[in-house]
This record gives structure tokens, C-alpha cells and sequence, in this order.
């Protein structure tokens, strides 16, 4: 083993609606001429603005960048402490441009002032790498989500053997990457249209189960029945491997309101007993179809709980479990075959749907049976979501290597695609 | 001006994006309208694939704005055509007969188009966020196509810019949709 060589990060990031930071020292080592990173989060701080959002359905833009300015010093100053930093690094895309900016001018200006090397990371190598952070001596959240977790030396890190397929899935994005060593990445796939989260979110708007959709959905359908309704699986077996969430979104709301001829010869009552929900939904909390009536409107944040009696309740979370099982098989499908086909001796899975369950749980069985020897490294829930540790870990992997952003040329890079 | 369509496929709806495109000339604005699976979304797409984009279009919702650009083959083609008189004998003619063919079908002939600038709007609360993202440079453009979802939103703030509205609504059947253009 040769000489370790660390380095102490300040992570911050503002992508999209969570201000965040973090300190995450990484070390490097060279073993049997391999690089291997260590990642001690020492810090991280996440402060949250989806309760500001829930109301108006989805991240406003103006209302977000307002938040980030608020709440980016505080959140520094939490992580931070006493604690010192020998670089900085920032989510420079991709993401909301008001939103990223505001990290990004932070970073910059910290940089300047301190004289300290500063790099923009992308947010999907963040997301990436947060497989590989362990829970560490830490604490989660401002004001009252904080919670202390226990320390886990920086030796219990595992390494990723490449190459690596690379799972990230959230409300904006859904990308197979092939990682064929540390920085290196090929985007091999990605959604041709919504992202599966923000199918979760729109499937839940259209339930009238409010934001955001992706707990509520999957907390639904814990006590729904997947087999249900049979939904379609799109792109499952196409011979790239891109996705295609729009569709599955679109047969969701055929479920709940058929077009208007076919409206009085839906099979069953089951159907209509769910049409008749959601009308008193839509009737109660979103009055008309359009967005601009729903607007302002406070969503029903309790997923519609106050409506319909149990067995109308049981019917919206078997749509809910039904259009889950969809959107995992085709997740788990098409990662599965990625792995097979590169000859890959690892998946990683990160991004805000990387917390949900029954995803976690069905490609990890899944690549358990069809690839043993495969290793399986998942973000842990703390690390799924937006946050600044694996920004300071992806930012801590390049400065290492000798990479690093002029702090003159640091810019927000909206559409910045990892591995193009 | 109005013309009413139907269809019955997510690729017919391409192909009626795709007559629309053959007529726009750049620095018009497409707003869609209609609600959540009307097919926004996919009459964008084939707008966008008959300009020459090639690139994989993913939503615009959660960036707001997506910029891409264009395809330029056919139109370098015939700028280089423009620029060098071609003496017209035989395989000159064969290339008009092939870019007539082109028109009509999928691809762009004007020639100044660059980009595609794909937006939507449905979480923006006024027109003038859209500024704060940027979309206010390239409107009325020459060089692009601008097409907003949920573009009822920022209609009223669009002043002196060519706007083509595209109403989309669901029919009676699962696949069939309604599409009325205006201009």
C-alpha cells in the first residue's frame, strides 16, 4: 500500500430544493495499483424546503432560489463549526439554474476569500457516490430532523470494482451509468421523457395524494395489491437501454377516469368505485384539471385519507402498488441486463427513489439470482435525497486526482450530462 | 387559422407535430395546452425530431428549460448549394428531387434554424420566472423554435412573437386524442 493522501471538503448543494453542506473528508490510497477513496462524513446538513412546496404541487423556481438564499449561510456555518476544509466543492449542474447559483456564487466567493482550490461536481456523480458513504459522525438535518448516528471508521468503506453499473434515480432523473473506473463514466442509458420520480409525483397528483409523491405513493402501496390492475411495463424489453415513464403516468389516469365513451362500460365496479374517489378528490381538494386551479391550493398532504370509505381506500393503494411493481420491474430489468451485458462487478443505486423499498429490496434479490457474484452498494436513506456529503465526496475524489475548477471559470452548467 | 386533427397513436401524433414543423420558419413560439397525458410531451417530440433533433428528450419539468441543437446536415447542404452555383445536370437535380422530398416529409428547410428550446411551465407561478431561467433571449429568435407546455401560463406576456397554440385533449378512446392548431 502506498502513502495516504486526504483531504477535508467543504460540500455544498443547491441543485434543486434542498440547500445543503457538509464536510467529508477523502482519502486516497494505491493498492495493487488501483486508487481506493475513503469517504468520513464529518458533517452534513441538509435543510429542507419540500414543506414550502408541497402546497403548490412541485418546486416553484423563484420560491426556491429566495429559500436557498436564506438558508445557505446558516446551513455553512452548522457544518462548518470548527471544523477546517482544504477545498470546496459545489453542485454546478445539472439543476434549476436560480437554484444552482446560489451554491455556486457561495463556493466561488468561500473559494476566493480563503484562497482555497474549488471544483463544481455534478450532481449525478454526487448521487453516485453516495452508495459508497457510509453513515458516519454525523448530523442529519437543522432544528428539529437533527439526530446523531454512530461513528463507523473510515476502514469499513467498501470499494466498487469496476466497472460498475450506476442506478440514479430521482424526481429528475433516471440514468444507467457505466463506471469503468474512478471519473470515468458512459451514460448508457437514461429516460426518453419523465423521470420515474416524477411519475411518482404526477401518479399521486393525479390520486389527489399530494407532494411529494414518491413516499406517499410507496407508502400507499405497502397496503395496496401490485397484481391489481395490470399496467403496462414500457421499454422493458427494448434492446437499449433507455426508459419511458410518460406512458405508464398516462395509463395511471386511464385507470382512474376513462375517457368519456368508455366511461359507462368500464369493467367491473372496482374501476368505478375509484372513479367516484378521485372525483370527490378532485371535487374537494384540486377543483378543475388545469394546474392554474390547483395552484395555491394546499394539497391534501395525508394522501386523501379523509376521503372515501376502506374499501375505496384500498382501491387508490392497489393503483398505488400496481404502478409501483411497473416502474420497478422495469428499473430492475433493465438493470439487471446492463450488469450482464458489460460484464459489470458492481451496481450502484443512489438518488431520491433510491429509498424506496421495495426497489431497493427487488434489485437486490434480483441481481442476487441472476449475478451472485455481483456486489450490491445502496445509498443508505440518509444519502438517497439531495444532499452536500456526496458532493464534497465526488468534489474530494477529483481534487485528489488533481482536478480543480479556476474559481474565475466556476459557472452553473443547467444541462450538464455525466458521461457524454 | 385553424385546423383540427385527429389521432389515433402516439405516432401519429408525431406526424401531425411534424406538419407543423415543416412550416415553421423560426422565432415562433408553439405553446401546448392541454391536461396531464394529452400527449404535450409527445407532439414536442415530433416537432423537435422533424427539426433535425436528434438528441434523447427528456422532461423539461424538473430544469424547467432544456436547449438543443440542431441537427444541421440538411441545412449545411443547402447552404453550400446556395453559396456554389451547381451546374445543373443530372444528380443536382436528383438532390432538389430528394430535398422536395425532404420538405415535405420530416426534415427542416429552413435554413437559419439552430435550436429547440423545450420548456415547461407548468410549476412556474409568472411569465417572469421564465426570465430568471433564461427563456427571454431566445424568444423570437430566428434561429429557434421555442415550444412551452402548459403555455397558457405565459401567453399573456408574450408579446410581439409569432405564437402558434396547439390544443390537445383526450378522446374516446385510450390512444385517440383531439388536436386543434391555431394561428
Amino acid at each position: 500500500m502506498g502513502e495516504k493522501q486526504t483531504i477535508r471538503v467543504l460540500g455544498i448543494e443547491s441543485s434543486c430544493d434542498e440547500t445543503a453542506a457538509a464536510i467529508v473528508h477523502v482519502a486516497r490510497t494505491r493498492d495493487r495499483g488501483r486508487w481506493r477513496y475513503a469517504f468520513d462524513v464529518r458533517s452534513n446538513v441538509v435543510a429542507s424546503q419540500v414543506k414550502t412546496h408541497a402546497k403548490y404541487g412541485g418546486v416553484v423556481p423563484e420560491i426556491a432560489a429566495r429559500a436557498h438564499v436564506e438558508a445557505i449561510i446558516p446551513v455553512i456555518d452548522e457544518a462548518v463549526g470548527l471544523r477546517k476544509f482544504d477545498a470546496v466543492a459545489v453542485t454546478s449542474g445539472p439543476g434549476l439554474v436560480t437554484s444552482l447559483a446560489v451554491g455556486v456564487e457561495t463556493a466561488r466567493t468561500i473559494a476566493f476569500a480563503r484562497q482555497l482550490p474549488v471544483i463544481g461536481v455534478n450532481h449525478i456523480e454526487g448521487h453516485i457516490l453516495s452508495a459508497l458513504l457510509k453513515p458516519g459522525r454525523e448530523e442529519q438535518g437543522t432544528g428539529n430532523r437533527r439526530q446523531e448516528t454512530q461513528h463507523v471508521p473510515m476502514s469499513h468503506v467498501s470499494y466498487p470494482m469496476f466497472p460498475t453499473v450506476c442506478l440514479v434515480v430521482s424526481g429528475g432523473h433516471t440514468e444507467l451509468l457505466l463506471m469503468r473506473g474512478w471519473g470515468k463514466y458512459e451514460l448508457i442509458g437514461a429516460t426518453r421523457d419523465d423521470a420515474v420520480g416524477e411519475a411518482f409525483d404526477k401518479v399521486a397528483k393525479l390520486l389527489g395524494l399530494g407532494y411529494p409523491g414518491g413516499p406517499i405513493v410507496s407508502q400507499r402501496a405497502a397496503q395496496g395489491d401490485a397484481a391489481a390492475f395490470d399496467l403496462p411495463r414500457p421499454m422493458m424489453d427494448s434492446d437499449d437501454f433507455d426508459f419511458s415513464f410518460s406512458g405508464l403516468k398516462t395509463a395511471v389516469r386511464y385507470m382512474i377516469s376513462p375517457p368519456p365513451a368508455r366511461r359507462g362500460r368500464v369493467r367491473g365496479g372496482r374501476a368505478r368505485a375509484v372513479i367516484s374517489e378521485r372525483n370527490r378528490i378532485v371535487n374537494n381538494t384540486t377543483p378543475s384539471h388545469s394546474p392554474c386551479g390547483a395552484r395555491g391550493e394546499p394539497s391534501e398532504a395525508e394522501g386523501g385519507e379523509q376521503v372515501g370509505t376502506p374499501k375505496r381506500r384500498k382501491e387508490v393503494s392497489d393503483i398505488c402498488a400496481s404502478f409501483q411493481q411497473a416502474a420497478v420491474d422495469v428499473l430492475v430489468a433493465k438493470t439487471v441486463r446492463a450488469a450482464r451485458e458489460f460484464g459489470a462487478k458492481a451496481v450502484l443505486l443512489g438518488g431520491g427513489v433510491a429509498a424506496n423499498t421495495q426497489l431497493r429490496h427487488q434489485l437486490g434479490n434480483a441481481l442476487q439470482q441472476e449475478i451472485p457474484a455481483i456486489t450490491y452498494h445502496l445509498s443508505t436513506i440518509n444519502y438517497c435525497g439531495d444532499n452536500a456529503a456526496m458532493i464534497a465526496a465526488a468534489g474530494g475524489v477529483r481534487l485528489l486526482s488533481g482536478q480543480q475548477t479556476p474559481w474565475k471559470r466556476l459557472d452553473v452548467n443547467p444541462n450538464w450530462e455525466l458521461g457524454r | 387559422m385553424k385546423e383540427k386533427y385527429t389521432s389515433h397513436s402516439e405516432e401519429e401524433t408525431m406526424r401531425i407535430a411534424a406538419t407543423l414543423a415543416a412550416e415553421l420558419h423560426g422565432g415562433e413560439v408553439v405553446l401546448l395546452e392541454g391536461e396531464l397525458g394529452a400527449g404535450k410531451s409527445v407532439f414536442v417530440r415530433g416537432l423537435a425530431h422533424a427539426l433535425g433533433v436528434t438528441h434523447r428528450m427528456p422532461s423539461p419539468t424538473f430544469v424547467l428549460m432544456r436547449v438543443y441543437g440542431m441537427k444541421q446536415t440538411e441545412n449545411r447542404e443547402q447552404r453550400t448549394k446556395n453559396r456554389i452555383p451547381t451546374p445543373s445536370h443530372s444528380p443536382s437535380r436528383r438532390e432538389e428531387e430528394k430535398r422536395k422530398c425532404s420538405m415535405s416529409t420530416s426534415h427542416s428547410f429552413a435554413q437559419s434554424l439552430r435550436y429547440f428550446i423545450h420548456v415547461d411551465a407548468y410549476r412556474v407561478n409568472d411569465a417572469q420566472e421564465l426570465d430568471a431561467i433564461g427563456l427571454r433571449e431566445w424568444l423570437g429568435r430566428e434561429d429557434a423554435i421555442v415550444a412551452i407546455e402548459w403555455g397558457e401560463r405565459v401567453a399573456p406576456t408574450l408579446r410581439d412573437i409569432r405564437i402558434i397554440q396547439v390544443l390537445l385533449s383526450i378522446g374516446r378512446t385510450a390512444e385517440m386524442r383531439s388536436i386543434h392548431i391555431v394561428r
